[in-house]
Formats: C-alpha cells, structure tokens, sequence
C-alpha cells in the first residue's frame, strides 16, 4: 500500500516539475515577445536568437536543477544534522559524493523540451549547425556550470561555519536570473562580473553565439581554465572547512 | 478583541520569524535583484533607441519601488491554509477565541516587518547605482493615496490567497490552483513588466483585472502616472474587488466550515 502511495506521489512530483517547467519557459517567452514588440533588434540581437537563447537557458537551468541543486540544497541538512560523517568515512573525496548522490529526474524532460525549442528555432536565428559549433556550445556551457557549482558549492561550504543560513539556494537563483537574456543586454560593472566573475555568459550566451557562429574561441580557453581554477578552490575551501567540522562535531 | 488578539498574534510571530531572519535576509535579496534585472533589459530596450511608453525615470523609479510593494502585497498562505483544511489541524482553531486567520494575518505582517527592515538597506544601495534616473516622488497627496492604495492590495491580495485555500474543503488538491494564480498574478499584477509596456490592444483589460489591484496600482498611484478620474475608476475597483473578495470568503467559509464540521474532524 505504501508503495503505491509513494509511486502516485513520485509521479505526481514529476508531473509539477514539468509543469512547473514549462510555466517557467512560458515566463520567458512572453517576457522576449513583449520586448520585441517594440523593436526587431535589442543590443544586436533578433528576436529569433534571444529565442534560441532561452532555449539554451531551459536546458542549462534544467541540467542545474536535475543534477547540481538537489544535492547542494541537501549539504546544508546533512551539516546541521550531522550526517556529513557517512560521507566522510568513505574512501572517495566526500566532495565528489555528496555532489553527484541525487538526481531529479524529471528534469530531464525539461532539458529535452529546450534542446526542441533550440531546433525548431535554430533556422529562423541563423545557425548552421557544426559539430564543432555544438562542441564549442557544450564546452562553453560545461565550463559555466561547473564555475557556477564551485560558486554554490563555497557557499554551501560556509554553512559548516553558519549552521543557521539557510538555503542559500535564494543567493545562487538571484545571481542565475540574469542568464535568460544574451549578456549583451547588459553593460560595463555588470557585464564584466556577469563574465568573468558568476560566468552567467559562459552558461547561455557564449553557447548560443557559438551555435551562431561567432564565438571567440579564446573566451573557450578562459572558460575551461576558470572552470579548473574554480573546481580546484572549491575543493580545497571544502577540506579547509571539513576540518572545522571533524573538530566540532567530536 | 479582535485587534488585541492581533497584536499578541504579531508579537508571538516576530519572534517566530526572528528565528530565521537570515533566511529573510536572502529571501529579499531576490525580492531586488529580479526587479533589477528585468529594468536593466528594458533600459536596453530603451537605449536601443526604441520610445517607450515608459521613460527612464519611470522604469528606474518603477522597478526599484516595486521591489517594497511586492513585498508588501505578497501573499503565501493559499497552500498553508488549504494543508490545515485537509489535515484537520483547523480544529483546534475553531475552538479558540481568534480566528485561524488572524493567525495567518499576524504571520503575514510580522514576516513584512522585518522584511522591510533587510529591505531598505539593500534599496539604499541599489538606488545609488541609478544615480540621475531614480525620481521618489514627493507630492504629499500621491503618498497619502499610496497609503491607502497599498494596505488595500496586501487585503486583496491575502483574500484571493484564502479563498483559494477555502477551495481546500472540498477539492483535494488545492496547489495546482495556486500556481497556477501566482503565474497569472506574475504578469497581469506588473510584477514581471509594468502593464504600461504591454501591448495597447491589452489596456482596457489590464485595467479593469484585479490583479492590478495587488500590485500595479498602488505603485501608479504614487508614481503619479494617473489622472483624478483614472484615480475615482481605480479606487472604486480597488475597493469593488475587496467587497467582491470579502462576500465571496464569507461565503465559501461558511459552507466550508460545515461540510468540514460534518465529516466530524
């Protein structure tokens, strides 16, 4: 009987977590129709590829929600209840268990309705698909997700110190709003720190131009390389941190 | 008696929230960026050299204010309330001298307390960025009709919310329906674009929905964007809505409170 129970709910989750998505995706899109109504060009780009980007912001947002926001959302609850120890004890970097231990999958029905919405866009924006414009578009996007994991990840990592700060999810979604629209939307300060510093461009809008055509290829060697720099820092911040936390919690 | 419930009730909810104030603290922080983002796309809009219904000033001034007033109106009881219907956690309640409610109403003004306490800093600052651009508007008598305008969208608003939940005693799962209400409310109360940028075949309508009446209106009543007969039409809504709203509670209420007295919870 309890199976059954909890069969019908994890449907019924699945089911809000894709109408939830689509919800999200409708935001958008009449988010870019409302600003195109009144002109075919915002900051060089078409109505088509700001489609396209949101398009790629589905799919980017959904890969956070199916793999790096449910764990990270978890590392909190296990530092204030202590159950961190069981990660700890293991022979494999606790950082790499307590990331990769949960996955929602509903998700990935999110993510395959925005690699549709980029198909069926792709035409009207100009791409002419390539397998290294798609390669370029992954490593870009890759490379942006993993800084912005390593950024939540330290965040998450100060919880060991301040048991009591919540979520943070609050932080990391204020600093991903922005990702839905092409970077060039915005200008000076919040360009650059919207690149280089939380990397929302590497996300969605170097992928896009990429699939366009007109990435520069040295923003691809940058990426990848703050992408290391930041998984390294994260790493080591979290074993600084787990000392503390082996020391309070004996 | 009803108001000394209250202010026990608000008392007794502040030190609640006071308990997760941090979380507060970063709840309000996408309470400002979010607005901001969204200006910072129109002003590109804007500086692409499109004319807007909107100038500058009016965005900067718009979005940075609607920030407060969101939060203000804000309601999130619909799920709450509709949970305690369906789990019988009602019952204590009917037996007490305050309604359930007003418990939900001090929650409610005890968490925008302290909301608006990490509110304000954060605005200050924000505020700074757009050093010619943000215009708070002065005339005495816009802000003395935002103050009246304003509590009446938080009541609407908080209305809207409870008859959702009221919903709760006779249908099962109340939640689809309340997301189903925020995503409306999200567009048609202005909190994604000011109504002003939609497109002009939309106006009529936009003006006449209640969800411009959570939001939009007190925020146009104190940016000044309305004429004294567009002023007399949007109160009489305003007000219209929350009588409207008010029957329609007391009604479900009632019947609620019976077919859920009848079950024998």
């Amino acid at each position: 009987m309890l199976a059954i129970v909890r069969e019908a709910e994890y449907r019924v989750n699945f089911l809000v977590g894709i109408l939830e998505g689509f919800a999200q995706l409708g935001v958008a899109l009449l988010i870019v129709a409302l600003l195109y109504s009144y002109t075919p060009s915002v900051a060089g780009w078409s109505a088509p590829q700001a489609l396209l980007l949101v398009g790629i912001y589905r799919i980017a947002d959904s890969l956070i929600a199916l793999q790096i926001a449910p764990n990270l959302f978890r590392v909190g609850e296990y530092v204030s209840r202590g159950d961190l120890d069981f990660y700890l004890l293991r022979p494999v970097s606790s950082q790499f268990l307590v990331s990769l231990r949960w996955l929602q999958p509903a998700e990935a029905v999110n993510a395959l309705i925005g690699l549709v919405m980029v198909v069926a866009v792709a035409p009207r924006a100009g791409v002419h698909w390539s397998a290294l414009g798609v390669l370029a578009a992954l490593l870009f996007a890759l490379s942006g997700l993993i800084v912005l994991y390593a950024l939540w990840f330290a965040c998450v990592t100060l919880s060991i110190w301040l048991v009591r700060l919540g979520t943070l999810a609050n932080v990391f979604y204020a600093a991903w709003e922005p990702a839905k629209y092409p970077i060039s939307y915005f200008k000076g300060f919040a360009r650059a720190v919207l690149t280089f510093v939380i990397p929302i461009a590497f996300a969605t809008s170097l992928p896009t131009r990429a699939l366009l055509g007109d990435a520069d290829p040295r923003l691809l060697a940058v990426g990848i390389a703050l992408a290391a720099v930041a998984l390294f820092l994260s790493h080591r911040f979290w074993n600084f941190a787990l000392r503390h936390y082996a020391s309070a919690s004996s | 008696m009803i108001v000394r419930s209250l202010r026990r009730l608000v008392k007794i909810n502040l030190i609640m929230s006071m308990e997760y104030r941090g979380d507060l603290v970063l709840f309000m922080l996408n309470n400002v960026a979010i607005p901001v983002v969204s200006l910072l796309v129109w002003l590109a809009v804007a500086d692409s050299g499109v004319s807007l219904p909107l100038d500058r000033t009016q965005l900067v001034t718009y979005y940075l204010l609607l920030s407060i007033v969101s939060m203000f109106t804000f309601s999130w009881l619909a799920e709450l309330l509709a949970d305690d219907i369906r789990l019988g956690s009602l019952s204590p309640w009917l037996l007490r001298p305050a309604p359930i409610l007003l418990s939900y109403l001090a929650n409610n003004l005890s968490e925008k307390i302290l909301k608006l306490v990490a509110l304000l800093p954060m605005l200050v600052v924000v505020s700074l960025c757009f050093p010619g651009d943000f215009r708070l508007p002065l005339a005495p008598l816009n802000w003395l009709l935002f103050l009246l305008a304003l509590p009446q969208a938080a009541a609407l608003a908080f209305l809207i919310d409870v008859i959702i939940a009221a919903l709760a005693f006779w249908v099962d799962d109340v939640r689809g329906l309340s997301r189903v209400r925020v995503l409306v409310a999200t567009f048609l109360s202005g909190q994604v674009v000011p109504l002003a940028l939609f497109p002009a075949s939309l106006t009529g309508f936009l003006r006449l929905q209640p969800f411009r009446y959570t939001l939009s209106y007190p925020l146009e009543v104190l940016t000044g964007q309305l004429s004294p007969s567009d002023l007399r039409l949007g109160f009489a809504l305003q007000i219209g809505y929350l009588a409207l709203g008010w029957l329609i509670y007391r009604w479900l209420w009632r019947r609620g409170l019976r077919s859920y007295a009848a079950v024998g919870a």
